[in-house]
């Protein structure tokens, strides 16, 4: 599926030049299809949705920035953004489980939720002192037997979960291990429709995608262009453009970007974290982005 | 009696010194050793009297020695070996006046006579001042050792466990010329490892000379330590620092530095290591008898630091030790499992020294580098490596260095949390995680990837034996811990024979094929995995990765200070180097040194594709360090 869908792509030839206009949908040659849109509220106010999920920091000689400073085009990326799904925190409605290993097919479960709290603290090295803020949503495993407690546990410097109790979501974890280095992962929370609420998944491999983790996103197909949008300097690194899509919906995103796209016919804001061309030691493409449903995540208030 | 058993030493010493006997080395075992020592501030005309008493006739005997200030000034002021009369109570005294019209300060020594090993004996002291006696009772003991009545210089020098900084627990050295009364040598602590050396030569009719090593602290444990004396022949014909007779006392070999092939040399395995431009002495590493903590220059040692995170990055407090789940004594015994396997199949020793060191402050994630992201983000691994605090300076070179964190950062710098493990490929420097995405690994998991970076600051390559004709990493008879299949799931697979369940290279490919153009006869296969030949890979076809002992190439020199000359040490503000014994070593922040560890990695990429291991492949330049690590 990976490559013909690479197959299509036309990307080559278009100039990747410094300072392409936000808000343009196209990429290169790609088409437009999953442009930002929605109508409702929430995704009115998404800090995301304006944004055009192009890379626009290349130099004029075509070369990326260095890799230690590609964090400034990565906001919220999974660095300050890091889920968990653990028994312990639970609430004491029911009796704690025992924490499920993300390893060996990971876990899905029905998550019943009892109580979101939001917090924040102190992260201090000594050298520098970051606030991060704490979503912690706890609520029960229904499909254990018996029901007993698990929390989904997120962080954030910038944003927190906005999501009413009572409701029962779905939440999955999976990381499939095939080297010291080659472990995508995801985690997910599905809603009620077991539509995709919020999902990050880290260091997909394009070309295995499918098998890895494609039983989790029914539909999802996950692309990159062999078109290099730049070259890290002295590393065998290249940002280049992935493409997501489920049937028609097609969203384009470059790497160390953000844009609002139509997935499942929903609209989904997408972080690109990071889309990385094949290179030396890596003879494949790999992602790491999120999906998240406008109005999951606001802003945090310190 | 006493005077009897004199006359027998004397006799022998003689008699070798007239027979022209080659002067083979001496080392004298190590035993308990205490030296009493104490020091008086005597006022002007003050007199004092010190003796030692209730040595029995057939008892050791003590000698006394007074001397005036402390340290290389000192100034032997008494001496007495014995008051005369076997049987009589007292041992030995001496009797002293400062008529020197100011206070001076004096020391006072009393130790076993040189054909004793120890004395029971009560040590009285009388001053004018005070007009009364103070008496304690000590046991002596001590190594001594007669001059000979040669012009040779030997050389004396104390070795073993070494006190840490600042300790009073220390040794001394003195060479004692009795006829004269004087301590012509005397030595604290110029020797390496803080401990004692010197080289006396002064006249002497090989009768009443002595050196004398003992404990400096009195009142303590005995101190385990050896004197080593080189009785005139100092050659050193592999210029490592200890010479041929004492290598061949030891069982090391006189023609090579490096007798056990570890990477540290013979002189740093026994006496420890310091470097130029520093002070102190590494403590950890050398204390050759004790096992499990020392090096040993008869066994390959290597040598790893651990320090962990602990914090509250996701907001709840916990720590990364791996201690503190109850899984670091399997991680302990499956690595020493590990080398043992190996042995077993290699015939190659190898003692891990896994030290668990420090807790340091939790980031999110760790780098080899910085990110960008704030320290409080992304920990750069050279930023706690450089830092005094928590890796020893002298270490660096000798030790490999793992920081266990949260999660650990992409080499891009753009995701973190899944990998396991990152490795510099043949050095020294190791990131951990217990698991990914902050989620705990399960364990056969985590054990794996300890062992198996480790294996890749050993220059091992997921390709092991670095074959290019042979199969990838994750084939079936590829029988290593470096191989996926084994450093994960199927690792911990309790159908494994346990004695075979661990291992950089323990498959068993016993006869046909093995050797013969690094193929194999599918059929003689035996994965470590499974008790039969493994079916369905024939040979020569690309499907079949016999293992070949790759553990046996496995290169524990840590080999990149050394690649780094003293002069390029230098020109790159290192903050301390050795050209001589001590490794060279090389500290910094790795963007300031960027261009020096470019090169670095330019004579070790040299190095590596020397040894059949391909760039891209098997090791990658890191784009900030410029240092070499394991692909994937």
């Amino acid at each position: 599926m990976a490559a013909a869908v690479l197959a299509s792509l036309t990307v080559g030839g278009c100039s990747r030049t410094h300072g392409n206009s936000a808000g343009s949908a196209a990429v290169g040659g790609i088409g437009g299809a999953g442009g930002a849109g929605g109508t409702d509220a929430a995704i009115g106010a998404s800090r995301i949705c304006p944004l055009a999920g192009r890379f626009a920091a290349v130099n004029p000689d075509g070369s990326c920035p260095p890799v230690y400073e590609l964090s400034k085009y990565s906001p919220n990326n999974n660095l300050v953004f890091f889920l968990g799904i653990y028994a312990d925190g639970s609430n004491a409605s029911v009796p704690k489980c025992q924490d499920m290993s993300a390893y060996d097919g990971g876990f899905r479960f029905r998550l019943r939720v009892d109580q979101v709290k939001l917090g924040s603290h102190v992260v201090d090295n000594g050298q520098q002192a970051q606030t991060a803020f704490d979503s912690a949503i706890l609520g029960a495993d229904l499909d254990a037997d018996p029901v007993c407690g698990m929390g989904v546990f997120l962080n954030s410097v910038s944003e927190q979960v906005s999501l009413a109790s009572g409701r029962t979501l779905f939440a999955a974890q999976r990381t499939v291990v095939r080297s010291d280095s080659d472990q995508p992962g995801g985690y997910i929370l599905y809603d009620e429709n077991r539509q995709v609420l919020y999902a990050y998944l880290a260091s997909v491999r394009i070309d295995t995608f499918a098998g890895d983790l494609g039983d989790l996103f029914p539909g999802l197909s996950i692309a990159a262009s062999s078109d290099v949008i730049c070259r890290v300097p002295d590393a065998d690194m290249s940002l280049v453009t992935a493409r997501l899509s489920t049937g028609s919906d097609v969203c384009d995103v470059d790497s160390h970007s953000e844009r609002c796209c139509k997935l499942w016919g929903r609209t989904y804001e997408v972080q690109m974290v990071a889309a990385l061309g094949p290179s030396g030691s890596r003879p494949y493409s790999t992602v790491t982005f999120t999906l998240r449903t406008p109005g999951f995540f606001v802003k945090a208030q310190p | 009696m006493r005077s009897a058993k004199r006359c027998a030493l004397l006799v022998a010493v003689v008699c070798s010194a007239a027979g022209g006997v080659a002067h083979a080395a001496l080392v004298t075992p190590g035993y308990g050793s205490n030296l009493l020592r104490r020091t008086y501030t005597l006022q002007n005309n003050e007199s004092i009297t010190v003796e030692t008493y209730g040595c029995g006739p057939t008892d050791s005997d003590t000698m006394l020695f007074l001397f005036e200030g402390t340290g290389a000034t000192r100034i032997t002021r008494g001496f007495n070996d014995d008051t005369g009369n076997s049987g009589d109570e007292f041992c030995s005294y001496i009797t002293f006046n400062n008529y020197s019209g100011s206070p001076r300060t004096y020391e006072v020594v009393a130790t076993i006579y040189p054909n004793s090993q120890y004395a029971s004996v009560t040590y009285a002291v009388w001053r004018s001042s005070t007009g009364t006696w103070t008496t304690e009772s000590v046991t002596l003991t001590g190594i001594t050792r007669r001059l000979g009545a040669s012009s040779a210089i030997n050389t004396y020098e104390t070795v073993g466990v070494r006190p840490p900084n600042g300790s009073s627990i220390d040794t001394v050295l003195y060479a004692i010329n009795t006829n004269l009364g004087a301590d012509s040598y005397f030595d604290d602590d110029s020797g390496m490892a803080a401990l004692s050396q010197t080289s006396p030569w002064m006249p002497c009719n090989g009768i009443n000379c002595w050196v004398v090593a003992g404990d400096y602290y009195f009142g303590g444990s005995p101190t385990s330590f050896e004197v080593w004396v080189t009785n005139g022949d100092d050659t050193d014909s592999d210029g490592d620092g200890i010479a041929d007779g004492i290598e061949s006392a030891k069982g090391t070999s006189p023609s090579s530095a490096d007798s056990d092939g570890d990477g540290l040399s013979d002189f740093e395995e026994f006496k420890g290591v310091a470097a130029a431009n520093l002070s102190g002495i590494d403590n950890s590493l050398v204390m050759p008898w004790q096992g499990y903590t020392g090096a040993n220059p008869l066994t390959q040692d290597l040598f790893v630091q651990v320090d962990y995170m602990t914090g509250n990055v996701d907001g709840t407090q916990h720590t990364h030790d791996p201690r503190a789940a109850g899984n670091w004594t399997t991680y302990a015994s499956d690595l020493v499992a590990t080398f043992q396997n190996d042995a077993a199949f290699t015939g190659r020793t190898i003692v891990p020294h896994v030290i668990v060191s420090n807790s340091l402050t939790e980031s999110n994630s760790v780098s080899f580098g910085h990110c960008g992201f704030g320290s409080s983000i992304v920990t750069n691994f050279y930023d706690i490596k450089t830092n005094p605090a928590y890796f020893d300076p002298l270490r660096a070179g000798i030790f490999h260095y793992m920081i266990i964190g949260h999660t650990i950062m992409d080499p891009t710098c753009s995701t973190a949390g899944n990998w396991s493990g990152q490795a510099e490929i043949w050095g020294n420097d190791i990131i951990l995680a217990m698991g990914v995405g902050g989620a705990l690994a399960p364990p056969n998991v985590q054990h794996g990837t300890f062992d198996h970076e480790l294996g890749h600051n050993l220059a091992l390559s997921h390709w092991g034996n670095g074959n290019p004709g042979t199969p990838g990493p994750n084939s079936w008879v590829h029988s290593s811990v470096m191989n996926y299949r084994y450093q994960f799931g199927g690792w911990g697979n309790s159908t494994i024979p346990s004695a075979r369940r661990w291992g950089y290279s323990n498959g068993m490919c016993p006869t046909v094929g093995h050797g013969s153009g690094n193929t194999c006869n599918a059929s003689k296969c035996v994965p470590s995995n499974e008790s039969s030949p493994k079916t369905g890979c024939s040979s020569n076809n690309g499907a079949c990765d016999c293992d070949r002992g790759e553990w046996q190439i496995a290169n524990l020199d840590i080999p990149g200070y050394a690649l780094m000359s003293y002069e390029e040490c230098q020109a790159a503000q290192c903050s301390g180097a050795s050209d001589g014994l001590a490794s060279t070593y090389f500290l910094g922040d790795s963007n300031r040194y960027a261009a020096v560890h470019r090169r670095y990695a330019a004579k070790r990429r040299q190095k590596l594709e020397a040894a059949g291991l391909r760039e891209g492949r098997d090791f990658v330049v890191h784009p900030q360090s410029g240092r070499l690590y394991s692909s994937e």
